[in-house]
């Protein structure tokens, strides 16, 4: 994210109390910005306005509509180190994993490449990785099993009562 | 492992990586655990772990996650995970389950369109554990190779979770079960950095960078190979070094085996036949190591 200037009458307690409700025991206000999460984190290094003490000192003070407007947040790699490492068990992933879900809930297609393609993967046959390219190798290997085979009709029903259920077509 | 690993039946759950980037994994864990009196029992109607919906929805992927738990728990099965990805999300599905009354029966209730039900009586156990627990006498060492480990995030993060397989700063095992296999080991700087394969996502050039200034390291400091035990890192290692040969211009060779295959190549397993290494998902190369054990 570029440098803005953030107004304190634009930040929004209401979706702040949103985030509240998904992050659990991690409470943001509890940030004092050691900046231990940024110094840890390996896609920080990498990307410019990945910092995950500024995604939670913003979302601490309230400023959640920029934040789940900003495609950066989908950046995060999961790799945990600022859930291990944060002195008050703020735990910016789960800060930024309840963003990205704020973002998916309001109506923001996820920038990434590929979500909605393991969805429509998940549909077809029960796994999110497409399996045709290597259907052939795999079938010629005598001491490997068939795959588990899941019902898609049972996933399909599962899955529809879930936030996912706007990915899917009506029946 | 309560029992050693002997004499037990577990529910093999692969996920979405292994069968289709990591079936040589899959192949050298149906011929190696075998040989330990383990007894890989298959879930038929196993699927997804949900991990890839946790960053969109909690409940798709507790639902996706649980009903595999739910499956082993049917059979009265304990489950190994050979993906840590997978691992993870079975063992933070489980927890947040057991710890909240309210959202298990919200799961549950989804859960009860395919006749299951998460109870959270089965045991996860990630297949680094098994090997630790299992590994008894070598009869072909790994002399004179010098194996830099890669353990991967989600094995060792988050230490709050009860009974993770190690120390999430200085994680051992990987290091005991390559000295009992007669390999050499060393701490290095980056031994715990990420492999960056969901950035693949995001920007898959980014996961490039990490792999490769990963794999740059462990060239310049004299490894002869590199040992993971996530298909995901594999994929961003193994299968993805060519893409960094022809991004960075340089060459890497640098083999990359999951640990259970130089597991095998201990127990003069085939390394074609049985621990699947020249496999087209397997493209690192092999030679520089099978030359040096004299295979």
């Amino acid at each position: 994210m570029t440098p803005t200037v953030l107004e304190t009458k634009n930040a929004d307690p209401k979706a702040l109390a949103k985030i509240r409700t998904m992050v659990g025991d991690h409470e943001p206000g509890y940030c004092y910005q050691c900046i231990k999460c940024t110094s840890g984190c390996p896609i920080s290094r990498q990307l410019d306005g990945f910092n995950p003490h500024v995604f939670v000192a913003m979302t601490r003070m309230g400023f959640i509509d920029e934040l789940i407007n900003d495609k950066t947040i989908w950046a995060c790699v999961t790799c945990l180190t600022c859930k291990e490492r944060c002195p008050q068990d703020v735990s910016p992933v789960e800060v930024i994993r309840a963003l990205t879900q704020l973002a998916f809930k309001e109506g923001i297609d996820p920038p990434v490449a590929g979500l909605k393609v393991q969805f429509e993967n998940i549909l077809k046959s029960g796994y999110s990785r497409d399996f045709t390219w290597v259907e052939g190798e795999r079938e010629d290997i005598d001491d490997l099993p068939e795959l588990p085979k899941p019902s898609l009709a049972k996933i399909k029903a599962m899955l529809r009562k879930t936030n996912l259920a706007k990915w899917m077509k009506e029946e | 492992m309560d029992e050693g690993g002997i004499g037990m039946d577990l529910a093999l759950y692969l996920g979405c990586t292994v069968p289709t980037y990591g079936y040589d994994y899959e192949l050298s864990i149906r011929k190696v655990l075998p040989k330990y009196d383990i007894n890989l029992v298959d879930l038929p109607t196993a699927g997804c772990c949900g991990l890839p919906f946790a960053d969109i929805d909690s409940t798709a992927w507790l639902v996706m996650s649980a009903r595999n738990i739910a499956l082993a728990e049917e059979e009265n099965l304990d489950i190994l995970s050979l993906c840590n990805g997978c691992y993870l999300s079975l063992e933070e599905t489980k927890h947040f389950l057991t710890e909240d009354q309210d959202l298990k029966d919200k799961i549950n209730q989804i859960l009860a369109e395919e006749d299951l039900e998460f109870k959270g009586t089965s045991t996860n156990y990630l297949v680094l554990t098994v090997l630790h627990d299992i590994i008894q006498s070598v009869t072909k060492p790994l002399t004179g190779l010098k194996i830099a480990t890669h353990y991967g995030c989600h094995s060792i993060r988050p230490s709050k979770l009860p009974g993770r397989p190690d120390d999430a700063e200085t994680p051992m095992k990987m290091e005991r079960i390559l000295e009992a296999l007669g390999a050499d080991t060393m701490d290095y700087p980056e031994r715990l950095a990420c492999c960056g394969t969901k950035e693949y996502a995001y920007d898959p050039e980014i996961t490039l960078k990490l792999g490769y200034s990963k794999l740059k390291a462990i060239k310049e400091y004299g490894f002869d190979a590199m040992a993971t035990i996530c298909p995901l890192c594999q994929y961003v290692y193994d299968y993805s070094q060519g893409s960094m040969e022809a991004t960075f211009k340089t060459k890497i060779q640098v083999p990359v085996l999951y640990l259970v295959q130089f597991m095998g190549l201990t127990m003069e397993m085939d390394p074609e036949e049985d621990l699947g290494l020249e496999f087209m998902i397997h493209t690192s190369p092999i030679e520089p190591i099978l030359e040096k054990l004299q295979i």
